[in-house]
């Protein structure tokens, strides 16, 4: 009997093993994806309750400047390889006791919002695990998407709301000139850094002026329009800008617009650590292991007091890359909430069996694309591109493939700016797939058998995947595509040096401002060729969408240029990433992180709290 | 036999010197730029280029690998790239865990393999024999990362009696330690068990044979006398070369623990700073283990004194 037993609980462990590693794709999961869709979108991001797809997503599994520095393959660094074959052999060994497991839960719904009520423990820890974290905690030392101790030191000048707009943060309102070449922000009162040094204009100035000068500073490109800035009164900022740039607000809502204490400003050490006082954000520091463990406790002098009464006591962080691992430690209580990268499957499968996990992803505006070396042949011609684009069954492949994959959203979309996004324009249709219409163009552009390229991607983040069925698709046009996939930052090098054709990552900036993509992507990739007509259209279009200051304006300019880049092919952008968390249901906010989610996977400390 | 230690760290340093200049080679050589890294997916070329300048990146390789070795000499292993701390420190904060998983890993396969040996070997080819050679086949031939994610399934998210995952140090709480460090190591001195348990059971078993043991069996001496008192000695041997020789493999295989425990040791670095192609780091690694597994190789050839006098002439 004990025997018996013991075989029945070994059987058990297998179908365990095979579902966290994410076999199993139940028709639950495909259920909830869809749904997701018709759910009322929380501004850029279509926000779903869970989803059932296994993957990471470029910004979480670049290595940070480490680890990242790969998630990206920091956020990650990314599933331990050997975890697929494990899976497999478990998989094998055990594949009906799987089957019959994901078919008992295919009706039930894997999760909900985190709205439940509860009161706020402010003695609680609130132990959070994802896929990476930064080597400096200093805000414009890092340039990976890894900032989970920033956006708990600091506070930048502005939000973003759940609509990707600016919102008021330590600034409370902003205005530009009529020619749109001076900003002035007005700045909250009552506030002050960690250390009582009081908050104000002086401490801005500095700050801003750190970041566009300093030797690699990460942030220079996003304030590269501040010509010199004053500080007329105490809780006044005014920006001169050498050219009208209404891209500022959202920048300045992100890393770029937070505030350094003008104690530290030369004190790199004390940045890179997070020394007390640094910041005014709502946590101070216990201990930072670079790009390993952050532990900090809550500051009760921070500005908002209503982040005060709510917020957990502690919060400790942990980089765990193995896509098993993190589920574990949700489920065994280990961490409270963990990142869904490439672990969107276990936590979905944990949800299943265990009613006090849940799974929230948001649609973001990452937008993986093809990118392609617009200064040479076979793609210095646009019918070459339109005809990869048309060769490509993206309707099918999307879905079916790299939902999982990629944590792709299961509708593709072919603009660079995601849908939900002000900057995207829900009037433009997608590209059919039209093999015929593919072959026509190859043939007017002179290659009617085809022509042979090289793709460069980076390994283990789903761009291989995607690569490998675009691969597939294009073999049928006579189009041969031979695919590289560099660990770490090698691919961009290769790209940037020439040594590929073409280029598959996600458009991502520092900034949170459409600009950010256009200019650290479209534009430095030299993605939009400068030497043709429709490029240098399109580039005037950039400029000219950037120097608006008016919102609406600025929609129509960038719809424009969605259209423009569409129109010419200039890249292939093919869906938006989901980006999703795992959580226990005594933590709560998960569903209101817009500040940090819809561009990255990190935690947004000021809205989540733990109930008692 | 202190001489003996000195002459093997002395072959050391030819050795650490070849090792590593192959080792800068192809890290050179490989793809990918820590300088891009750094800088990160937005920066331009020329920032690019600004940060490999200050990297040093942009210097000939042998005068980069002279100054390494230089500052190695004088003690310093220099910074990692990518996070600007000592690697020294880097090393001895992930080196800690790394070496108690090696330990109570090493602890656990010489107790439970020894222990199963001589349980094996009280009754040649009986009942507990066979079961103990299949258990032992068993340990050899399952992979370790598959056993990993099933001893974290079972005891940790099923049965909740041990963490799933994660490192805490001795002063957090020794019980804390203990427990985070029990799976981990347990399921990484599988492999060490099994192969000390076959090992050890087959010289017991010819030890066990000799006529020596039989004149001391008709002499009325208790059989576990027998086998601790009088067989162990000379059968241990073997096991004291399996534990050294697999010093450097558990050292290999604490890679795939470090990532499904997320223990954060020097597995964990090795895989990051290879990613990230975080040169004095991974030098820092290669040294640092080379010493140590020829410190533990000198040490398993003067502990073979011990066990067999006739080796110290």
């Amino acid at each position: 009997m004990v025997c018996l037993a013991m075989v029945r609980e070994v059987y058990a462990l297998l179908s365990r093993t095979a579902e966290l590693n994410g076999l199993p794709l139940t028709p639950s999961d495909q259920w909830t994806n869809n749904c997701s869709l018709a759910k009322p979108t929380i501004g850029t991001g279509v926000s779903t309750r869970v989803s059932g797809v296994d993957n990471a997503h470029p910004s979480a599994t670049r290595p940070v400047r480490s680890s990242q520095l790969l998630d990206k393959k920091a956020d990650t660094m990314r599933p331990a390889k050997w975890i697929v074959p494990a899976s497999l052999i478990a998989l094998t060994l055990v594949a009906t006791s799987c089957t019959s497991s994901s078919g008992n839960n295919a009706d039930s719904p894997s999760g909900s919002s985190n709205q439940a009520a509860g009161t706020p423990d402010p003695n609680a820890t609130l132990k959070l695990a994802g896929t990476s974290l930064a080597a400096t905690l200093d805000p414009y030392g890092e340039p990976s998407q890894v900032w989970q101790g920033q956006f708990s030191l600091y506070d930048s000048l502005f939000t973003m709301d759940s609509k990707a707009q600016a919102a008021p943060d330590l600034a409370t309102s902003y205005k530009y000139s009529d020619d749109g070449k001076t900003l002035t922000i007005s700045l909250r009162s009552g506030v002050t850094f960690q250390d009582g040094s009081p908050f104000n204009a002086a401490a801005v100035k500095a700050s801003l002026n750190r970041g566009l000068t300093m030797e690699n500073s990460a942030v220079k490109n996003s304030l590269a329009s501040i010509a010199s800035i004053d500080a007329p009164t105490d809780l006044s900022v005014v920006l001169h800008l050498s050219k009208s740039d209404g891209s500022l607000p959202l920048a300045l809502a992100g890393l770029p617009g937070m505030i350094i204490n003008p104690k530290f400003i030369n004190d790199e050490k004390a940045l890179d650590t997070g020394a007390p006082g640094v910041g005014t954000g709502p946590y101070t520091v216990d201990k930072f292991v670079p790009v390993t463990s952050l532990t900090m406790t809550r500051w009760n002098g921070y500005w908002d007091k209503t982040v005060v009464a709510r917020a957990p006591l502690h919060i400790s962080f942990d980089r765990v890359l193995d896509t098993s691992a993190r589920p574990n430690g949700l489920i065994a209580g280990t961490y409270d909430a963990i990142t869904s990268t490439g672990a969107r499957a276990a936590i979905t499968a944990a949800t299943q069996s265990n009613s006090n996990l849940k799974l929230y992803s948001y649609s973001t505006m990452l937008v993986p694309t093809i990118m392609f070396n617009t200064e040479k042949p076979p793609f210095n011609n646009p019918d070459v591109r339109a005809a990869v684009l048309r060769g490509i069954d993206f309707a099918s492949i999307v879905p079916n493939v790299l939902v999982k994959a990629q944590d792709c959203t299961p509708k593709p979309q072919n603009q660079v700016f995601a849908t939900g996004n002000w900057a995207n324009d829900p009037s433009l249709g997608l590209p059919t797939y039209d093999p015929d219409k593919a072959k026509s163009l190859l043939t007017s552009a002179g290659y009617p058998n085809g022509f042979s390229f090289k793709l460069v991607t980076p390994a283990n983040l789903g761009g291989d995947v995607a690569a490998a069925a675009f691969q597939s698709n294009l073999s049928k046009l006579g189009i041969k595509m031979t695919i590289t996939t560099p660990d770490g930052a090698g691919s961009l090098a290769q790209f940037q040096a020439g040594q590929q054709d073409a280029y598959i990552t996600t458009l991502l900036s520092v900034s949170n401002d459409p600009s950010g993509i256009v200019n650290d992507k479209l534009l430095a990739l030299k993605l939009i060729p400068d030497n043709t007509p429709q490029g240098q259209a399109a580039i005037a279009l950039a400029a000219r969408a950037q120097a608006a200051t008016v919102q609406s304006q600025r929609a129509d300019l960038y719809h424009q240029l969605s259209k423009t880049v569409q129109d010419n092919t200039f890249v292939i952008p093919y869906c938006a990433l989901n980006v999703g968390y795992g959580y226990n249901t005594k933590v709560h906010g998960v569903d209101q992180m817009y500040r940090t989610a819809l561009t990255t996977s990190i935690f947004d400390p000021r809205v989540l709290w733990v109930s008692k | 036999m202190l001489k003996v230690l000195v002459r093997r760290i002395l072959v050391a340093v030819p050795l650490v010197v070849v090792v590593s200049f192959v080792v800068f080679m192809l890290v050179d050589l490989s793809p990918g730029d820590p300088a891009q890294v750094l800088a990160g997916e937005t920066a331009t070329p020329d920032q690019v280029a600004a940060i490999r300048h200050q990297l040093g990146l942009d210097r000939p390789l042998f005068s980069r690998y002279w100054d390494w070795l230089s500052h190695l000499v004088r003690g310093d292993l220099g910074s990692s790239i990518t996070t600007g701390e000592p690697v020294s420190r880097v090393l001895t904060r992930r080196g800690e865990v790394t070496l108690w998983l090696l330990l109570f890993s090493l602890i656990f396969a010489v107790v439970i393999g020894t222990l199963l040996a001589v349980w094996a070997a009280r009754r040649p080819y009986g009942l507990v024999d066979r079961g103990v050679l299949v258990l032992s086949s068993l340990g050899i031939a399952l992979p370790g990362f598959w056993l990993a994610v099933v001893a974290v399934l079972a005891f940790a998210v099923k049965l909740q009696w041990l963490p799933p995952l994660g490192y805490v140090s001795f002063s957090a709480g020794p019980w804390e330690w203990f427990r985070h460090l029990l799976l981990p190591s347990a399921v990484l001195s599988v492999v060490t068990g099994a192969e000390i348990t076959r090992q050890l059971r087959t010289s017991l078993v010819d030890v066990m044979g000799t006529d020596y043991i039989l004149a001391a069996r008709a002499r009325g001496i208790s059989n576990s006398r027998l086998l601790f008192k009088h067989a162990m000695k000379n059968a241990a041997a073997p096991v004291v070369t399996i534990t050294g020789y697999r010093v450097a493999q558990v050292l290999g295989a604490s890679v795939i623990i470090d990532y499904t425990f997320s223990m954060n040791g020097l597995g964990q670095l090795a895989v990051d700073a290879s990613n990230q192609g975080d040169l004095p780091s991974i030098l820092g690694i290669v040294v640092v283990s080379l010493v140590f597994v020829v410190i533990v190789n000198a040490l398993v050839d003067l502990s073979y004194g011990y066990f067999n006098p006739r080796v110290r002439v």
